[in-house]
């Protein structure tokens, strides 16, 4: 501060004059208004940043999970008869959620659904060898040399199995209990086949991939009692699926009995369409073909024989925002929001990717 | 009046008050070129995963093409010459997995590349670009020297630059998938 002097003192009475007031002001406010703008401006990028974040998150993990499980798609037995994809005997995709609670009846086909079904121990193949019950089903299986030695090839309580022939006939089950070399199941579909003694046995996951419109949400179904939320906040979910133009030769059964496809003496029955495809190798295959039949298999597990045909398969799925003030009104909402700062909308995100499962592929 | 009561009542003077304004507004600079910062790699990021996506994508597709021993008990190399992957769908008259120019990950090679919007949704497959397109799609087939029955295939995604791009001007952050694809038996 400057000492005081009788001229110093005589100055600070004098005051500002007002221009010197009103050039102050205007000064102050342009420096406070654009400080302020930029707090605010900042305030709602701030805001909006993290949520763009989590939604690229979101969609990350779901493509993630759901190209991780098509990838492995259709693993089939190591060993046994039947050995190769479990596409000989029986479709890895469908378009529907299948398990033990709020099954798609099997004509059903859906954009917003599928089920992979793949082998995550392919060596532990084995065959049944006493017959397997529609009822209270229960089964003994052979010491293939795969299972070395082992109490009903490894499969313990808990395991969830498939058991299948040639014909497409195929049921899925969980292992309730292991008494001595006895095991008890449990289907996984009502009105489960019943299987002569020989039928392939193979440990094996089914995840169902359901949209649910209602919570929207991307849930993971696995046949049984697990039915988890994978990713909140979808707004949409469209699987679409490519294949073989040429109808499917499989599943066959073996000589001296008939199925959807072939009669007892091994003459195709079925007049399938001839697809033509887009270019040498696929053709999109519309969901209505999956719902005309022919009919294989039995029961809830009965399938359109024409989900054979399938080698590719193509996921788009659409997130939004979580909070409503992040979301506009515009073709970049499925759901508007209450957001009107053009700055602090987060626009929905699709993410999309497509998969050629190695075991849906086999010979191409 | 003392000394101490007299500096009360100057209060500020106009010098302290925009000095501390200037501080203000200094800081309020700062915080928002953080949260530019933020916006710009949340942005990056999002580009870059749908690069990824549109990477993998092509390269599943191509996968999927016939290069293989067919289904029949006699071998029989297969291999798909006319499916053109560069609509929205699969379609008739492209090169398939035929052998690609050597440059078609440099250049627009026709039957080897497209374009995609913000979203990584298809909007075109050139020669010009199409209105709205943010990426580039290229890629090439070649065969594994030393072997005739393995196929190299290159998947390269990248940002097209705001002025409608010329050949060759990329950002650098550019996605580049490879695989090999080799014949295999039923």
């Amino acid at each position: 501060m400057v000492a005081v002097s009788p001229r110093s003192s005589l100055r600070s009475d004098d005051g500002f004059s007002l221009i010197e007031m009103l050039v102050a002001l205007v000064v102050t406010m342009l420096i406070v208004g654009t400080a302020l703008w930029l707090l605010a401006t900042d305030t709602v990028l701030a805001q909006a940043v993290p949520h763009a974040a989590d939604l690229q998150q979101r969609g990350r993990l779901a493509l993630t999970l759901l190209a991780r499980d098509l990838s492995a798609a259709g693993a089939g037995p190591a060993y046994g008869r039947l050995s190769g994809a479990l596409g000989r005997a029986l479709p890895p995709v469908v378009p529907r959620r299948v398990g033990l609670t709020g099954s798609d009846p099997f004509n059903a086909a859906r954009a917003d659904a599928i089920t992979i079904l793949w082998s995550p121990a392919p060596g532990q193949a084995t065959e049944t060898t006493t017959a397997v019950a529609g009822d209270a089903p229960a089964m003994t299986v052979a010491d293939a040399p795969n299972c070395g030695g082992v109490t009903l090839c490894g499969l313990t309580a808990g395991t969830n199995i498939a058991i299948f022939d040639e014909s497409g006939r195929h049921g899925l089950y969980v292992v309730t209990a292991v008494s001595g070399a006895v095991a008890t199941l449990r289907s996984l579909q009502p009105a489960p086949p019943s299987f002569a003694p020989g039928a392939v046995v193979l440990p094996v996951e089914s995840h169902s991939y359901v949209f649910d419109t209602a919570a929207r949400q991307l849930r993971s179904y696995d046949g049984y009692l697990s039915d988890a939320v994978v990713v909140d906040d979808v707004v949409g979910v469209e699987v679409m699926y490519l294949g073989e133009g040429r109808p499917p030769v499989r599943p066959k059964p073996v000589a001296g009995t008939a199925n959807c496809l072939f009669d007892a003496a091994g003459n195709a029955v079925a007049a399938l369409s001839t697809l033509a495809p887009a270019g040498d190798s696929l053709a999109p295959l519309p969901l209505d073909l999956f719902t005309d039949g022919p009919w294989c298999g039995e029961g809830d597990r009965r399938f359109d024989v024409d989900l054979m045909r399938v080698r590719a398969v193509r996921v788009r799925i659409r997130l939004q925002s979580a909070l409503d003030q992040f979301r506009a009104t515009g073709p970049d909402f499925r759901r508007p929001g209450s957001n009107i700062n053009p700055l602090g909308g987060v626009p929905d995100l699709t993410v999309a990717t497509e998969v050629t499962p190695w075991n849906l592929n086999a010979g191409r | 009046m003392t000394p101490s009561s007299q500096r009360v009542d100057d209060g500020f003077t106009l010098l302290e008050v925009l000095l501390a304004l200037f501080l203000l507004a200094g800081v309020a600079l700062v915080l928002a070129d953080l949260t530019c910062r933020a916006v710009r790699i949340t942005d990056r990021a999002r580009r870059q995963s749908v690069m990824a996506m549109m990477a993998e994508e092509r390269v599943e597709q191509l996968l999927g093409l016939s290069w293989g021993l067919g289904e029949a008990a006699a071998a029989v190399p297969v291999t798909d010459t006319g499916t053109d992957l560069t609509g929205a769908l699969p379609a008739s008259g492209g090169p398939g997995l035929g052998t690609s120019p050597v440059d078609a990950l440099s250049t627009d090679e026709p039957g080897h590349v497209d374009f995609a919007d913000r979203r990584g949704t298809w909007v075109g497959s050139g020669p010009a670009v199409p209105a709205g397109a943010e990426f580039v799609r290229r890629w090439r087939i070649a065969r594994v020297p030393s072997t005739s029955e393995c196929l190299a295939i290159e998947v390269l995604v990248d940002v097209v630059d705001a002025a409608g791009r010329r050949a060759g001007s990329f950002t650098g952050a550019a996605v580049r998938v490879a695989t090999v694809k080799a014949r295999k038996a039923a």
